[in-house]
């Protein structure tokens, strides 16, 4: 059977009960759903309890049916260290997206709970799939309920924004089908290990194609400039679960994409394209920077700096040395944690003042103590401030892309000055400024509830900002084989033993 | 004697036909009675088919008797059953018509397995007298119109089709398909002559394949059927077409493929490209399904131009699938009412209907081949099949109509789920009926259940051919 295995089929199973629950039974409802998502974050727990660490770049916990002998696809799945994380983050999201929601989702409450355990299968699927054909299946299957979510839950503007995140994805799709079955007619297999090995000695032509056809796929979702335009609609549109899961986890699927099959399985190209990708990644880290500047709408503020987080994420990646890639891997649990945590302290706001508008806020910091001083946490954190964890993720990235190529560090530099500029420009606005509203004044300060979602957060956002080698140990040995393949001749090891010159190693902060 | 043992399923499907056709004069004010024996009597052809699936042979020298065309078989029952059983639900239509689908499956069965141009014809006009009957039986003005439309292009095709098979008799005495290709070996031959000939046969097999630019009567002849009529002819009639378009192109026009390899691709393109285009632009649902039944014909061609043992699995898989789909989607528009099939109407079922829409999203997303629903396994072997076959351009060409294709599939959830229903006014009385239930949860059930254990059922059709 295997863990991995009940962590997908959990969600399914647990949705036939909730058809048959009446829909007034809000308190019922939410409870069963809480406890659900509950037991699937404690059962991913139990990857982290099996895992052997010794072994975490190899894939783990593999389980195997046969699902289309006849055309050689079997249900395969397997975990290395940088998918734990990633399914870690799936299942603590959506337990804390729950728990935000018993207040904010007013109608239809039982074809959310429906939506949002399909997503959560869906999501851990994608990051388990050892079967191209299977990842695929995962990957589309995850478009539905999302789309849901943004349509019917949404804000004003859903409908737009539903259709535009729905067939932005699949025009991708598209090309990541074509380049899947291009692989299985050339290789006969959809076995994901197998083919990363085959694919290696194909000629460099076959290799930028391929990887051009993947990676644009994946460019889509990370998003990359230009394929971003769905991103703020989408994020800013969706309820707050939603916008929490697509930050957290949606764009974390590009780049595991990049990682898992652009970089490994295509190595020769993916070193003539890097330059271009980490052009894009720059452009998207300013241009996403001062787009987020000009906002006047929270949501969509927070969505713009996704655009420019994902950008320090995909250039790290594309430094193609350990610093980078370990970079880019914490960085993708660090954006999730930050910016899921701006998106639920947006939905709180929304929930009290029914408002997006950064001008309609001001002076929360006297209203609500506890609000603010835990949404400053979070926005520092999105920041970069040493001693939180948005610091080593871009440490590493930028200290990755130092090595690779300077001007890409001092092009990064300057997105994270404009990101302070940024989020402590929104965050003078809306919590600083003089309370001059009586609506704000009057804003009722944090649950116990609402604790309880953002306080797991922040205990993640100091730990991986004080002691980061906890979550870096997982993801070394898994960003040291990239590099091996990728760029040879680059040293590779765990992160304290890497020859160190003129930077000092992250991990030992 | 031997060849009677042969076509054992065909004499079946006349007789049962026959059959219906007596007990319903008796038993027609009881619905639910004929509902039984109509069912019992096509699950007794589907079994039929299902033992015959390994005999093979050539009956009378007209009926070339495969594993595939029992396979084909297997499909038409489906469809049959999906349609007949939403059709005795409703009332104000005479019951005859179940006799007319039955008659119709017959045509069906015998055009997807001639090999002789004189069968040929016979099969199509059974098929298709059927259809119309069917069409014009509500006896409406809008029925009405739609079948005399359906009569006139038809019988125009046809005419067509009668003129070709005159003219290749005349050039090579004989009706059998084989003579086709040994005529084109054959020296001395006239070529001109020929080819105007396999047009003239081509221009009425596209028709009945609704393949642009012979697709204009669909949406028209939807839109006026009953939503099960619409329901049959978007399936069990179209696959019978492309079960004949696959022999008839492995056999007759073996020996110089490139002559018509051309010709079939860009009809292919274009039926593509116009299905998923104008139904971007329809709102009415009706309408709506005919256009992506024309998109499904565009896919349905690739298998056909590429050949080989690889197309008839997959026309079998994907006709299996798209049957049902297509049968699910019409049965839940029969539900929702065939006057109500303007986008309007569909407004906020979601709420006050959450049953049907959710039935009627389940096929819409098959549809547009979203994993894990049966749709994404039989686009996914037939794409594959494309690539894998050389025809890319063509592949690619289809997944990018895919992606169109999803927007229109994917309106109609939005108009279900995301939007409220106009003013206070009442929802909608709806007749799901019991047999119309038993349809749809039969569709509804393969189409999940083939999303996610495909490998049986593909090992099964891949072992036979």
């Amino acid at each position: 059977m295997g863990l991995l295995t009940a962590l997908i089929i959990l969600p399914v199973a647990a949705i036939v009960p909730v058809f048959f629950m009446p829909e007034k039974a809000r308190r019922t409802l939410w409870t069963y759903a809480i406890v659900i998502s509950g037991l699937e974050f404690l059962l991913s727990l139990g990857l982290l309890l099996w895992f052997d660490l010794g072994r975490a770049a190899d894939f783990q916990f593999q389980v195997r049916f046969n699902w289309l002998p006849s055309i050689g696809s079997s249900f395969r799945l397997g975990i290395d260290g940088m998918s734990l994380l990633l399914i870690l983050l799936t299942t603590f999201l959506t337990f804390l997206g729950f728990l935000s929601s018993t207040r904010y989702i007013e109608k239809k409450r039982k074809e959310y709970i429906i939506a949002m355990l399909v997503m959560e299968a869906a999501m851990v699927g994608v990051f388990c799939a050892l079967d191209t054909l299977v990842f695929f299946v995962f990957w589309e299957a995850m478009l539905v309920p999302m789309y849901f979510l943004i349509g019917i839950w949404g804000h004003e503007n859903k409908l737009y924004a539903a259709f535009k995140f729905i067939l932005y994805t699949m025009a991708g799709s598209v090309l990541l089908l074509s380049a899947i079955i291009w692989l299985y007619i050339q290789f006969g297999t959809f076995d994901l290990i197998a083919l990363t090995q085959a694919t290696r000695g194909l000629p460099l032509s076959a290799q930028e194609l391929l990887f051009l056809a993947m990676t644009i796929a994946f460019a889509i979702k990370v998003p990359l400039f230009p394929f971003h335009t769905w991103l703020p609609h989408a994020h800013a549109e969706a309820p707050t679960a939603g916008s929490v899961l697509l930050a957290g986890v949606l764009l974390k699927m590009g780049v595991y994409g990049l990682l898992r099959f652009s970089f490994p399985m295509f190595p020769e190209a993916a070193r003539v394209f890097a330059p271009w990708l980490a052009l894009l990644a720059l452009i998207g880290i300013t241009y996403g920077a001062l787009m987020t500047w000009v906002q006047t709408d929270l949501k969509r503020l927070i969505a713009y700096s996704s655009v420019a987080h994902l950008g320090f994420i995909v250039l790290g990646a594309s430094s193609l040395n350990q610093w980078g890639l370990q970079g880019a891997m914490i960085q993708m649990i660090n954006h999730g944690l930050s910016t899921g945590g701006l998106f639920f302290i947006a939905g709180m706001l929304y929930e009290r003042r029914h408002t997006r508008q950064l001008a309609a806020f001001g002076g929360l910091a006297k209203a609500v103590p506890r609000l603010s001083v835990l949404f400053g946490i979070i926005m520092l954190s999105s920041v970069g401030l040493p001693g939180l964890n948005g610091f080593v993720g871009e440490f590493l990235a930028l200290a990755g892309a130092f090595r690779s190529n300077i001007v890409w560090a001092a092009v990064g530099v300057l997105g994270i000055i404009l990101a302070a500029v940024y989020l402590l420009t929104m965050f003078q606005k809306v919590v600083f400024s003089k309370l001059d509203k009586e609506e704000n004044a009057r804003m009722p300060d944090l649950s116990l509830r609402e604790v309880f979602v953002l306080a797991p957060l922040v205990l993640f956002i100091l730990w991986i900002g004080v002691y980061p080698h906890t979550f870096l140990r997982y993801t070394d040995p898994v960003s040291a084989n990239i590099v091996q393949v990728v760029n040879p001749q680059t040293p590779v090891g765990q992160m304290h033993e890497l020859p160190s010159d003129e930077t000092q190693e992250a991990s030992h902060e | 004697m031997s060849d009677l043992y042969l076509v054992i399923p065909e004499l079946y499907t006349a007789g049962f036909a026959v059959v219906y056709l007596l007990v319903g004069l008796i038993i027609r004010r009881w619905r639910w009675l004929l509902g039984i024996l109509t069912l019992a009597g096509l699950v007794g052809l589907f079994s039929l088919s299902l033992a015959h699936l390994s005999v093979s042979g050539v009956a009378f020298g007209m009926l070339l008797l495969s594993p595939f065309g029992r396979l084909l078989d297997l499909v038409f029952a489906v469809a049959a059953i999906l349609s007949i059983l939403v059709y005795l639900d409703m009332k104000d239509l005479p019951y005859e018509g179940g006799f007319f689908i039955l008659t119709g499956t017959l045509g069906a069965m015998l055009l997807a397995k001639c090999v002789d141009f004189v069968m040929l014809f016979l099969a199509l006009e059974t098929l298709s007298f059927s259809l119309y009957a069917l069409v014009g039986l509500r006896g409406t003005r809008r029925d009405a119109e739609a079948g005399i439309k359906y009569f006139v292009l038809g019988a125009f095709s046809s005419s067509f089709l009668i003129m070709g098979v005159a003219l290749l008799y005349a050039l090579t005495r004989s009706f059998a398909f084989s003579a086709v290709a040994s005529s084109f070996a054959a020296p001395g031959h006239n070529i001109g002559l020929l080819v105007a000939a396999l047009s003239f046969i081509g221009i009425g097999l596209l028709f009945k394949a609704s393949a642009v630019p012979f697709h204009f009567w669909t949406p028209d002849v939807f839109e006026g059927a009953a939503a099960p009529v619409a329901s049959y002819i978007a399936t069990a009639s179209k696959m019978a077409a492309f079960g004949l378009l696959l022999s008839i192109f492995g056999i007759a026009f073996q020996t110089n493929p490139d002559l018509w390899w051309g010709l079939l691709w860009y009809a292919s393109v274009l039926t593509m490209f116009v299905g998923n285009t104008a139904a971007l632009l329809e709102r009415s649902v009706k309408r709506m399904l005919a256009y992506s039944a024309i998109a499904h014909a565009g896919y349905l061609f690739i298998p056909v131009i590429a050949g080989g043992p690889w197309s008839s699995s997959t026309i079998v898989l994907y006709a299996l699938v798209y049957t049902l789909m297509t049968g699910g989607a019409f049965a839940v528009v029969a539900v929702i009412g065939d006057e109500r099939s303007s986008l309007e109407f569909y407004k906020g079922l979601g709420k006050t209907r959450p049953l049907t829409a959710f039935l009627l999203t389940l096929f819409l997303l098959s549809l547009a081949g979203i994993p894990p629903l049966a749709g994404f396994i039989a686009k996914f072997y037939l794409f594959a099949g494309a690539f894998r076959s050389g025809l890319t351009s063509l592949a690619i060409i289809g997944l990018i109509n895919g992606v169109i294709s999803a927007y229109y599939y994917l309106r109609v959830v939005v108009y279900m789920y995301m939007m409220e229903p106009e003013g206070e006014q009442e929802p909608p009385r709806l007749r799901a009926k019991f047999w119309t239930a038993v349809a749809v949860a039969l569709a509804a059930a393969a189409t999940v259940y083939l999303g996610f254990f495909p490998g049986p059922l593909l090992d099964f059709i891949k072992g036979l051919l």
